[in-house]
């Protein structure tokens, strides 16, 4: 039988609008500027051309992300543009400046999901981590009206030392909320998150398994709330894979677009230069994605060249080691293990059953 | 379905037991699938006797309170599915 050509859609851009951010969130990946004024970093007519340009490539949705995205003066007039196109659009956003206006804007353009940072249900911590007095009362009234209008949301915590006990508030809150499904990340040592790992402010393995389980047992899966507790694949129950799927990070299927128009793998190439690719002002969005070194190189080399416990793992194919973009950041090379993962696996924890080699069980 | 019909399992699979189910993955093509209580039980039915009557009948054993026509359509599902992931091929070809 004759072997398939494997392709690759564009199934996805993540866009980020604007480098600048009005909150200091100490463990931000991305590490924008702080500013609180309106920007137009990415011309809208340049941004429309590139998303026009890439859905012959297979575009399906757009992410809206940031720096925070509603700095961005364009963005009601975008997300127009992306309803008349009829692709999916998701928002990530600190949630302080959403007002009535923006929200009827997410509302008349169909956006899917708008997903809000809230580390803490107690003040102090969440301001704390997110370097600006005031800044939990405003998401919440944000919530607040995004679901007084019916608009679809997640709530995004970001686990770390400060807040470990504050899961159970969090939960609370996102009922209280409406929203769809909280989902707890952990902390990534990239951007700032560099400096918050230097400090200590990650939980150590021990304390993300125990607090996954603990999640897993004290809050089963409830009808109007659905808890995703955002650890690699490896980590997850069974039951967490049948309900979340195995397909996390999708990165050979998306594209970023920083705030000055460069093209990278996702928003990383806004810490790491070297993964920058194009620029939407002088490049087609397809001769990136079709010619490209970066993605042809990562096409030909996820999960083949996967190193350490990932290329052991009986879900490399699907979860591509988990965050290429973290590894990189790492190590400077795409091929070693996701850290979280190749930790369990020297700490003798890994399991067994999730590997390809057999291990006899002592 | 020809319940007289044998498969193979197909030797480079990787079959992973948990508690709850168990995984089925294909190093080569990376084919992967979630095996749950039953699913996991009529494979090994499968590996044990090659024969599809007789993990049938297996089955009619263990679960009389299921209706035994739902049995065969699901294990024609089943097969069909490990059939298409490669984990199975029929032993005299189809």
């Amino acid at each position: 039988m004759p072997t398939k050509e494997p392709t690759f859609e564009l199934s996805s851009l993540y866009i980020y609008q604007t480098d600048s951010c009005n909150l200091r969130c100490s463990h931000c990946w991305i590490s924008p500027k702080f500013s609180q004024s309106k920007q137009n970093d990415l011309p809208l007519d340049s941004l429309k051309r590139t998303v026009t340009e890439a859905k012959p490539l297979g575009l399906q949705s757009v992410k809206i992300t940031g720096g925070e995205p509603l700095l961005y003066s364009e963005l009601p007039s975008f997300l127009s543009f992306l309803d008349a196109e009829g692709l999916t659009v998701y928002i990530e956003t600190n949630g302080t400046l959403m007002d009535r206006d923006i929200i009827n804007h997410f509302k008349s353009s169909n956006v899917k999901q708008v997903s809000v940072s809230v580390d803490a249900a107690s003040e102090k911590i969440h301001d704390e981590i997110r370097g600006v007095k005031g800044s939990l009362n405003r998401t919440l009234e944000g919530l607040r009206l995004l679901s007084k209008a019916g608009v679809s949301s997640q709530i995004i915590m970001t686990l770390q030392q400060k807040n470990r006990n504050e899961i159970p508030g969090v939960i609370r809150l996102s009922n209280e909320l409406g929203a769809g499904s909280l989902k707890i990340n952990h902390l990534i040592p990239t951007g700032r998150g560099k400096k918050a790992f230097a400090r200590g402010d990650n939980l150590g393995l021990e304390e993300l398994i125990g607090l996954c389980r603990l999640v897993k047992e004290k809050y089963p899966r409830r009808e109007n709330l659905e808890i995703i507790f955002d650890l690699p694949l490896a980590f997850r129950s069974i039951d967490a894979i049948k309900r979340g799927g195995t397909r996390d990070c999708r990165i050979l299927n998306i594209l970023g677009i920083l705030a000055n128009g460069d093209f990278s793998i996702c928003g990383i190439g806004q810490t790491i230069p070297e993964l920058r690719m194009g620029n939407i002002h002088h490049d087609s969005v397809s001769s990136v994605w079709n010619k490209h070194p970066i993605l042809k190189e990562l096409r030909q080399s996820l999960p083949s060249k996967l190193e350490g416990i990932c290329q052991d793992c009986i879900f490399k194919f699907q979860c591509l080691g988990a965050c290429r973009a973290n590894a990189y950041a790492l190590s400077g090379g795409f091929y070693t293990p996701y850290f979280l993962c190749q930790k369990l696996f020297d700490a003798g924890q890994f399991p067994s059953s999730r590997r390809i080699k057999r291990v006899v069980e002592p | 379905m020809d319940p007289a019909q044998r498969f193979k399992i197909n030797k480079e699979i990787v079959y992973r037991e948990e508690d709850d189910g168990a995984f089925l993955f294909d190093p080569d093509s990376g084919n992967l699938k979630y095996l749950n209580p039953t699913g996991k039980e009529t494979f090994l039915m499968l590996e044990e006797e090659g024969n599809v009557g007789k993990a049938i009948n297996h089955m009619h054993r263990e679960h009389p309170d299921v209706d035994q026509v739902q049995i065969r359509k699901d294990m024609e599902i089943f097969l069909e599915q490990l059939k298409e992931n490669g984990f199975i091929f029929p032993e005299h070809g189809e």
